[in-house]
């Protein structure tokens, strides 16, 4: 677990976008689509198109000898129906009562914190 | 008399006391019984002088004031509707916050019976580029995650991230926030309510990253998914302007990996006390109302 770059989420996002321009691909088309400074070694697309798999955003299945993967999810499904939109016209209160969110609200000068914050926490990760 | 003005100096020192207190770095969930305590008390304190002061007017009058409005004198409409008008807003307003809840709940689980797909430990997949990890509903909470933070997170920050929200539905933490909720409505004539409020959430979040950090969750992890969520969640209109919970606090926490229990000496049983207060309060309210006396004629019949 420790091996794992803070790049990946977006190589992860980088290997999705590719996957909707293609349809479907094997793991050597999906990298030849990645931006030049994505594409990485094949094992390390191979690994990211499985982890995708595995969290349901992808589909599998075996062409011979090879592994063709599949969104699972439109570009569209992808960026729609979010509980961000479903929950709209909820005031901030009742929507802190029906879901229990990975973080609540935020006022702007703790985001900048927060921005400070996520370089700290990368770096010691990367020790 | 003496008794209700016994309860309520017992009831301001249970109020006040975690304003005072040092809490940041202390047990999150002594933290939580203090600050839901506090918020209870505040919430009595608003509905036993509304019904204290119904109880002090004559009921008769009250009626009468109504009847007979406008020819009534303005003086004896006004002193008794700002009573009765103050206990009509007040239940109007708490129906109102519970609709809104209930139409919040709705509007989750409709989303959650259609998810895009099933994600990683029995989540559900809904849309959004965001980095959004939810436990929602009320009844049956489920563990929702966007597609955008199936892409976003690395394992570790995924893991973690389910491990916070798991410790959310394991710890009922929802049924806490519903009450926190209730209780901002009832007590929000009190300057402090609001922050109040804050701080519970704030614990409530502290609480299940320790729950997380203790089933083995990476904490630092954690921190990286939280920041990538809230990284996501400053680009989002109208978040900017809402009041905050202490994300970054949070953040500082598992960075820094201080432990928890660091606040201050004798806070449990602390605690404790101030929550049975809470509860004794809440059980003798009706009878403390009700002792109060004969009805006062403040207008003069």
């Amino acid at each position: 677990m420790t091996d794992v770059t803070p790049l990946q989420g977006e190589l992860q996002t980088q290997i999705m976008a590719a996957i909707w321009r293609l349809d479907e691909g094997t793991v050597e088309q999906v990298r030849q689509a990645l931006p030049p400074h994505h594409q990485g070694a094949y094992n390390t697309v191979q690994t990211v198109l499985n982890r995708l798999a595995e969290r349901g955003l992808l589909t599998r299945r075996r062409e011979g000898h090879v592994i063709v993967y599949a969104p699972s999810l439109t570009e569209a499904e992808y960026l729609s129906r979010s509980m961000e939109h479903t929950l709209r016209g909820a005031s901030s209160e009742a929507r802190q009562v029906a879901i229990a969110q990975l973080i609540g609200s935020l006022p702007r000068d703790e985001a900048v914190e927060l921005g400070r914050l996520a370089d700290d926490v990368a770096a010691e990760r990367m020790r | 008399m003496t008794v209700a003005a016994l309860v309520a100096a017992v009831a301001s020192v249970g109020i006040v006391l975690p304003h005072l207190l040092a809490l940041q770095r202390s047990d999150p969930a002594t933290a939580c019984l203090l600050w839901a305590a506090a918020l209870g008390l505040r919430a009595l304190v608003v509905v036993g002088t509304l019904a204290g002061a119904l109880v002090l007017l004559h009921p008769g009058h009250l009626l009468r004031a109504f009847a007979e409005w406008p020819c009534a004198p303005h003086h004896q409409v006004a002193g008794h509707a700002v009573a009765a008008l103050g206990g009509v807003a007040l239940f109007a307003s708490l129906l109102w916050a519970m609709a809104r809840v209930m139409q919040a709940t709705f509007a989750v689980r409709r989303l959650v019976r259609t998810p895009l797909g099933r994600g990683p430990e029995g989540s559900v997949i809904i849309g959004g580029d965001d980095v959004v990890l939810a436990a929602a509903g009320l009844a049956h909470p489920t563990l929702v995650v966007s597609a955008g933070a199936l892409a976003r997170l690395d394992d570790a920050e995924l893991a973690a991230a389910i491990a916070h929200e798991r410790a959310h539905i394991r710890r009922r933490h929802r049924y806490v926030l519903l009450y926190a909720e209730l209780c901002r409505v009832l007590g929000r004539p009190l300057p402090g309510t609001q922050r109040a409020v804050r701080q519970l959430r704030f614990h409530i979040e502290r609480d299940a990253d320790r729950s997380a950090v203790r089933e083995r969750a990476d904490r630092l992890a954690l921190a990286s998914a939280i920041c990538k969520a809230a990284t996501g969640a400053t680009t989002r209109a109208g978040m900017a302007a809402l009041g905050g919970d202490g994300t970054a606090a949070r953040v500082r926490e598992l960075l820094q990996d201080v432990g928890v229990g660091t606040g201050p000496r004798g806070l449990r049983p602390l605690a404790v006390a101030v929550a049975t207060l809470a509860v004794a309060a809440a059980l003798s309210l009706p009878s403390v109302v009700s002792g109060l006396g004969d009805p006062v004629v403040l207008c003069g019949g």
